[in-house]
């Protein structure tokens, strides 16, 4: 009892440096808690919505057209699945939406009649409209959780489909629970009624888009891989499968949708590690501060009858009392933090979050803390067992500097208190080793969310960079028209300042890699202006591929080596010669020349001209020049309406809306027609019709990524301010550690007219040489895992911004002295004849 | 006539003491003349060391004036009072209160550096007024554990003078010393004052007394006496020890 009052008295003495400690184990424990008990929230969200939806676990879309049903027999003679559920669904794709309130949206999604999904899953539904109510609907809309939970959407609302400048309003009756088809990359099912997926099915049916054959079925434990079934399907029709058919499953659906939660988790649990050190290493170095200052005491306890454990004890209980209080704390903001953490997961994978918060798996993490700093508290006081009382009431062995003279003052140039400084970090520099690893990791951590936040800090222009191709504005052209014509006349176009031929980009395998690789298509690479080389050079030569550093983690393929490129119906080898990095498409792409990519897809043909804008040119101007250039696009004349004026006027107007539609949407290249009215002949063709469609690339990326960059931009932030108060703590408890063990030197330094500042100064630069050594040694480590973190999330090299790193180190060496610098103000309180008479 | 360098008016110096004020030092008038050896001398507890502190500008008063020749520095902020101390003033604790971590030459230097610039003029005057108190140079190098108490405050008076302060403050600078050392140190300080310098010492020691030009001798607070004898040296011992004994005895000491 007597020990415990020793440590509660030594407790109220210390307060500032107690209250440190407290702040670091409750940041400590609040992230270890949050991470502990939700690491396993999301998956188990994933996994109870899954489940109650009632839907297989694997799903193979195959283009309509190109559909067997042997393809169905091959699943069960190579993997023995039987229970397999075909139906089919409409592939929408990329598909424009826009909401209740005007908002353009783009979702890939997938359309189902009410029959079919009944075949795939339970269609359970959650938050709908009456069934009355639902009856009246002319065109309902089911969709699945993501659009309530993670969209806001509510039963009721309209949700409209923009598709070749035509708008399909339909009123979402409700929502659904749904397996597979609730997550942004691989798409939104989306159930409507029977006629409206019919005309879905004309109007969506054009190179990607369209009716698919769909098999629903389990594959767990079967051995099934998607590659491998459909290179089967492929040997089995002798046809190429790649471009038509597309697949999902649970596993990586999952996978996608909890990537963002996990990232965030271990972003936790990696911050607690760094807080749960600093907290640690700081109560080591108060321990052995305060068995220094306290020598006598102990002596003194010593003589009195106390054990050294029982001395040693009062040490640890002031310790382990002080970080308790932290980790209860940290466990309250844990339980408080959850219902946020549940939106959070909820937001993010559209799937309700039903388990309770994970109270074990926090007050675990509770234990953890306090069983480390109790065991670090242990091992350090038990330094106590050194000191008999004899030894400390000499203040144990002082072996003050009986050595060589460190910096002696009379070869000191310049200021003083700099000379004074340096003198007493070298003699004291065993000090500052204790505390390198913590400052290094907070200033890694701190550096790098720095980094990321300026990344992040432009919005999506960061994300855009990394997109390994030009992010431009496309105009799709007819086929038979002569793109490269068409690149001329824009290119002249004062609103543009530069224009490209391009190819539409293809998904194709390559052999002996489970990763096929989206095409990108340059004449001259050159022109490219958001391909960065990061190795080798750009193809020259239609036998040359560039690839990325993503393709090389996966298949090993390096610059030098040769790769076999399927194609439609062929296989063509291409020389790697060099290597860059892409975000998109898990960074698989294949970098070609257009006669190489010729050679790979024989019937290829140029019918895309990318055009880069002048700076302050809107889309839509520049959409309204080109239609006064080349006329309205054919998608833009579907919907054009008659015309005012002649009767013959009126008809053929009414002839170009149908050419267009026939031209836009259904691939037919020419069209002339002759009419007979009231015994005049109307003639007319398509081929006025030039451009089939504009779309800005950026729409869509913006889309995708700015959620992305807006919630890591502000979680860099946040980091980077937590990391910040770390930093700041465990200085503050050095330099408030250093004025308590210095308090007689720098009572005698004030006697001899030091002023409170000159003493703070040096106090602070003292802490500046390691300070720096250790941000130069951060700056690096955060580069290392900024590129790091991008390869493993985005399969990317991570840009590094050299000059901001460097500013930033600057500016954290400068908060370093600032903290040190006011933490040492404590000197001010001590007063001469304070130090003369204690 | 000598001009006073050091003047107080009605000075005061309170301490709260578990809720009530203790007044150790009450309306307090002295001057202290440029050139005197001014010793202050009463019994334990009458002021003498809050009196030396509060003239030195180590501690604020209560209450009252300090004039440092035409200058107040009585409402002086902690700052602006070690500016003060570092220009004009030296000082000799009783506990020597080196600096562990320095060696003999650096102690002196860290005192004359936050005044002086480096130069070896100001190395070789450290070092010169190191070997008048008896130090050579090997001491130089050695750190304040390697020193005998006589040898340390020895040090300690270097590095109080070697600013050439305009005062120099010492309390009770002989109090942890043998009777050797003591008579070392108290010649070191009589040379001083010899050589021009003021110097306020408090002491309750009837030897190191003797050394003085001027004995204020303080109770409750207040001065109720004041002594004054010629320098050191220029009058008979016995009739110098005298005098002062029936002063001090006369005043209850």
């Amino acid at each position: 009892m007597n020990i415990l009052r020793l440590s509660l008295f030594k407790l109220k003495k210390n307060k500032k440096e107690a209250f440190a400690i407290v702040f670091l184990t409750m940041i400590t424990t609040l992230m270890l808690s949050v991470f502990a008990a939700n690491i396993s929230k999301a998956n188990k969200a994933y996994d109870d919505s899954f489940a109650q939806s009632g839907s297989k676990d694997t799903c193979v879309m195959i283009k309509k057209d190109k559909y067997r049903d042997e393809y169905k027999d091959l699943l069960n003679s190579e993997y023995g699945i039987r229970e397999i559920t075909e139906t089919e669904c409409v592939y929408g794709f990329t598909l424009d939406y826009k909401t209740n309130n005007g908002d353009e949206r783009t979702y890939v999604s997938v359309f189902v009649p009410e029959k079919n999904e009944r075949k795939i899953e339970d269609f359970v539904k959650t938050d709908k409209l009456t069934d009355e109510e639902v009856e009246k609907l002319e065109h309902p809309i089911w969709l699945p959780m993501f659009f309530s939970i993670g969209e806001g959407y509510q039963a009721g609302d309209t949700l409209t489909v923009c598709k070749n400048g035509r708008d399909y309003p339909f009123t979402i009756a409700g929502f659904y629970k749904t397996g597979l088809y609730n997550n942004s990359s691989y798409g939104y099912k989306m159930v409507i009624s029977d006629n409206d997926y019919e005309l879905f099915k004309l109007i969506l049916d054009d190179g990607v888009y369209g009716a698919y054959a769909t098999l629903w079925f389990n594959s767990a434990n079967t051995g099934y891989n998607e590659d491998i079934f459909i290179e089967s399907c492929e040997k089995l029709s002798g046809e190429e499968l790649n471009s038509y058919f597309t697949y999902n499953s649970t596993r990586n659906e999952k996978l996608n949708s909890l990537q963002f939660i996990n990232m965030f988790m271990y972003f936790l649990a990696f911050f607690s590690g760094i807080t749960m050190l600093s907290a640690v290493l700081m109560i080591i170095h108060r321990i052995t501060n305060d068995i220094e200052d306290q020598m006598q005491q102990i002596g003194v306890l010593e003589a009195l009858g106390y054990r050294s454990r029982e001395i040693s004890l009062s040490y640890v209980y002031e310790y382990v009392i002080t970080a308790g209080i932290g980790a209860v704390l940290g466990v309250v903001g844990a339980f408080l933090v959850s219902p946020l953490m549940n939106l959070g997961i909820q937001n993010t994978i559209g799937r309700p979050v039903t388990v309770k918060t994970e109270g074990g798996m926090i007050l675990l993490s509770c234990f953890i803390v306090v069983v480390l700093v109790t065991v670090f508290a242990l091992l350090k006081a038990a330094k106590v067992k050194k000191y008999p009382p004899v030894v400390a009431f000499r203040k144990g062995i002082r072996t003050h500097h009986f050595g060589r003279n460190i910096l002696p003052l009379e070869k000191a140039k310049g200021n003083i208190n700099i000379a004074l400084a340096m003198k007493s970090f070298l003699c004291d520099i065993k000090s500052a080793v204790g505390t390198a690893v913590c400052i290094i990791a907070a200033g890694t951590a701190i550096l790098f969310c720095v980094t990321s936040a300026e990344f992040f800090g432009h919005g999506i222009d960061g994300l855009l960079s990394m997109t390994g191709d030009d992010i431009v504005t496309e105009v799709e052209l007819l086929n038979g028209v002569d793109t490269y014509a068409v690149r001329d006349e824009i290119a002249k176009m004062p609103e543009v300042r530069k224009a490209l031929v391009k190819y539409q980009q293809k998904w194709l395998s390559v052999r002996d890699s489970e990763y096929p690789g989206a095409t990108v298509v340059f004449d001259n690479y050159n022109d490219a202006e958001n391909i960065k080389l990061i190795d080798g050079r750009f193809p020259e030569h239609d036998n040359e591929v560039m690839t990325t550093i993503s393709r090389k983690q996966y298949d090993g393929v390096d610059i030098g080596d040769s790769i076999v490129i399927k194609g439609n119906g062929t296989e063509t080898k291409f020389i790697v010669t060099g290597m860059t990095s892409s975000m998109m498409n898990n960074g698989t792409m294949l970098y070609m020349t257009s006669e190489g990519y010729c050679r790979a897809c024989p019937d290829a043909r140029p019918n895309i001209v990318s055009v880069y804008l002048k700076d302050g040119v809107t889309m839509e101007q520049f959409e309204e020049k080109l239609n006064e250039k080349f006329g309205t696009s054919a998608k833009d004349s579907v919907n054009a309406g008659g015309a005012d004026g002649t009767l013959e006027e009126r008809i053929r107007a009414a002839a170009d809306e149908k050419l267009a539609l026939l031209t836009s949407q259904y691939g037919v290249t020419n069209i002339d027609y002759a009419l007979v009215v009231d015994g005049q002949v109307i003639t007319g063709n398509s081929r006025h019709f030039i451009i089939k469609d504009v779309s800005s690339l950026m729409t869509l990326a913006e889309q995708s990524m700015s959620g992305v960059a807006t919630v890591s931009k502000y979680g860099s932030f946040g980091a980077m301010l937590v990391l910040s108060a770390v930093v700041a703590v465990i200085l503050g408890l050095i330099a408030s550690s250093n004025v308590k063990r210095q308090r007689r030197r720098l009572g005698i330094m004030k006697g001899m007219g030091y002023t409170s500042k000159d003493l703070m100064k040096q106090i602070a630069l003292k802490t500046m040489p390691v300070t720096i050594v250790y941000v130069i040694i951060a700056s690096f480590a955060a580069m290392y895992v900024y590129s790091a973190f991008w390869l493993m999330v985005f399969g990317t090299v991570g840009e590094l911004n050299i000059p901001l790193t460097i500013v930033a180190d600057v500016v954290l060496v400068a908060f370093c002295y600032a903290v040190t610098y006011i933490s040492a103000g404590r000197i001010k309180a001590i007063s001469v004849t304070e130090l003369m008479t204690e | 006539m000598a001009s006073s360098i050091l003047r107080t008016e009605k000075l005061c110096k309170s301490f709260s003491n578990g809720g009530t004020q203790q007044h150790v030092i009450k309306n307090l008038d002295i001057d202290i003349i440029e050139g005197d050896f001014t010793v202050i001398m009463g019994s334990s507890g009458s002021g003498k060391s809050t009196l030396l502190y509060a003239l030195s500008g180590m501690d604020k008063p209560t209450l009252g004036k300090i004039f440092f020749g035409d200058t107040q520095i009585q409402d002086y902020t902690n700052d602006q009072l070690a500016q003060f101390r570092r220009g004009n003033c030296g000082f000799v604790f009783q506990s020597v209160y080196l600096l562990d971590d320095q060696t003999v030459l650096d102690n002196v230097l860290t005192g004359a550096l936050i005044v002086q610039k480096n130069t070896p003029e100001l190395v070789s005057k450290a070092k010169e007024l190191l070997k008048k108190v008896g130090l050579n140079e090997e001491d130089f190098k050695k750190y304040s554990n390697q020193l005998s108490g006589g040898e340390a405050q020895r040090v300690g008076i270097v590095r109080a003078v070697i600013n050439d302060p305009k005062i120099l403050f010492a309390d009770e600078p002989t109090g942890a010393l043998n009777s050797a050392s003591s008579r070392d140190v108290l010649d070191i300080f009589t040379e001083i004052h010899k050589n021009g310098q003021s110097i306020v010492m408090v002491t309750h020691d009837l030897k190191t007394a003797l050394r003085g030009t001027r004995v204020l001798y303080l109770r409750d607070g207040g001065v109720v006496g004041d002594y004054r004898m010629k320098p050191y040296g220029e009058d008979d011992k016995q009739e110098r020890r005298a005098g002062l004994t029936a002063f001090l005895e006369e005043m209850g000491w």
